[in-house]
């Protein structure tokens, strides 16, 4: 499964693949996410903006973001978690270790701030 | 297949195109859908001769028709924009998808002769011209501007270059999620879709060689953008307002595009995210020199787009 840096405007994001582990770990991570009220489109600004895994399961894509996790259907149909104190996303960006851009993986972790080195 | 007919003429038959491929189909119809609110069969009517009065769409599959809760024949009807810009870029997306072969195939399903069919570039150059005749999207855009002047103490040549203000339409980039993530900020600025998150000098093979503003700035001219005040003929059209900047690092290095629309503000879309009109503060865009770019921080300048434009 490959998890997309979402970082740049103009070139392509950098990605990085998941073990089969870190799939099963992701899966778990997942299910244990509460519901959170939809609260509008999360907000997208240039630089660094969280990570996006595509098609966990066929068509859905997944962004993690500002504390926030949107599950998007096929369908277009929207259903927001909370990723309560950012751990699902420093979790992800520790996978990145050694397989991503140092630097990159490191404005993610500095956006989310102290607890994720 | 969906067939389109500008309604413009009166005594002569209105030019026709088909659209085959599958993906524009989709993204057609969705704009419609979307729009079903403005579309009046009556409106034709309405309207003056000699005008480009709107479009009839004409789908050939009752399935595709049912899937977008369309009938089988729509018309757009260009009189019922009332100033937010939708139908009007809805119309500049169908005139762009008057390809050759398209206006070839739909007019000898009509019967007419090879010699009566008029040449797709002319055709759209015609359909354009009417089109901002009518909503008034032409502007000029002079070097002699008061913040122009202001900013250069200088004595400069007056120069006013004719340019187009696409209006705001974020629905036909943000809706479909393969358009949105696989069009980035140059696909955006040029107001070209190409499904390939678009590269400066790719489209003309001379992509760049670094992030920087000159580098950027000359693959972007090998394209065949020209620098602001470098005027386009009006078969350019449409000629848009575009302007580029760069992240510089160190750490994030990268480079972002904005475009002009008719409504004033400025715009732009964030690699494979929503398109917007605000900042990085969330602000209205009055101007990409001034607003919060975030990194973004090095302003490289101004420069139009144009039809010819090479873009992959």
């Amino acid at each position: 499964m490959k998890v997309e840096l979402e970082i740049y405007s103009g070139q392509p994001n950098p990605t990085w693949v998941l073990t089969h582990d870190e799939v099963d770990e992701l899966n778990l991570r997942l299910a244990r996410l509460l519901v959170r009220p939809s609260a509008g489109p999360r907000g997208e600004p240039l630089g660094y903006r969280g990570l996006r895994i595509a098609a966990p399961t066929v068509g859905e894509s997944i962004t993690i973001g500002a504390g926030v996790v949107e599950r998007i259907g096929q369908d277009g149909s929207v259903r927001q978690f909370d990723d309560a104190g950012r751990n699902l996303e420093c979790w992800l960006l520790r996978t990145a270790a050694g397989r991503l851009d140092e630097a990159l993986r490191q404005l993610g972790i500095a956006d989310i701030g102290s607890g994720c080195g | 297949m969906i067939q389109v007919t500008a309604d413009v003429f009166s005594g002569r038959p209105n030019p026709t195109w088909e659209i085959a491929d599958a993906s524009e189909i989709r993204s057609a119809l969705s704009e419609l859908a979307s729009n079903r609110g403005l579309l009046d069969s009556r409106a034709a009517a309405l309207d003056g001769l000699g005008q480009l009065r709107g479009f009839h769409i004409d789908i050939h599959s009752d399935e595709t028709a049912a899937e977008f809760d369309l009938g089988t024949s729509v018309f757009v009807p260009l009189s019922a924009d009332r100033g937010d810009g939708r139908l009007h870029a809805l119309a500049e997306r169908l005139i762009g998808l008057a390809s050759a072969n398209g206006v070839a195939a739909g007019a000898a399903a009509r019967g007419v002769q090879a010699a009566q069919v008029i040449a797709h570039a002319d055709l759209q150059t015609f359909l354009r011209d009417k089109l901002s005749r009518e909503t008034g999207t032409t502007a000029p855009d002079s070097n002699r501007s008061a913040e122009a002047e202001a900013a250069s103490a200088q004595e400069t040549a007056a120069v006013t270059c004719m340019v187009e203000f696409g209006a705001y339409n974020p629905g036909f980039w943000n809706n479909d999620a393969t358009v949105r993530t696989r069009n980035n900020c140059y696909n955006y600025a040029s107001n070209k879709r190409t499904n390939t998150f678009a590269q400066p000098g790719r489209g003309s093979g001379h992509i760049y060689t670094a992030i920087t503003c000159p580098a950027v700035s000359k693959a972007a001219l090998s394209d065949g953008l020209h620098q602001r005040f470098v005027c386009f003929p009006d078969s350019e059209k449409p000629r848009y307002l575009v302007a580029l900047v760069v992240a510089p690092g160190p750490g994030f290095v990268d480079f972002h595009w904005y475009r002009k629309n008719s409504e004033g503000f400025w715009s732009h879309k964030p690699g494979g995210t929503a398109v917007r009109n605000v900042d990085n503060s969330n602000r209205i865009i009055t101007d990409p020199a001034t607003c919060n770019r975030g990194p973004y921080t090095q302003f490289c300048g101004y420069f139009y787009t144009c039809k010819s434009q090479r873009i992959n």
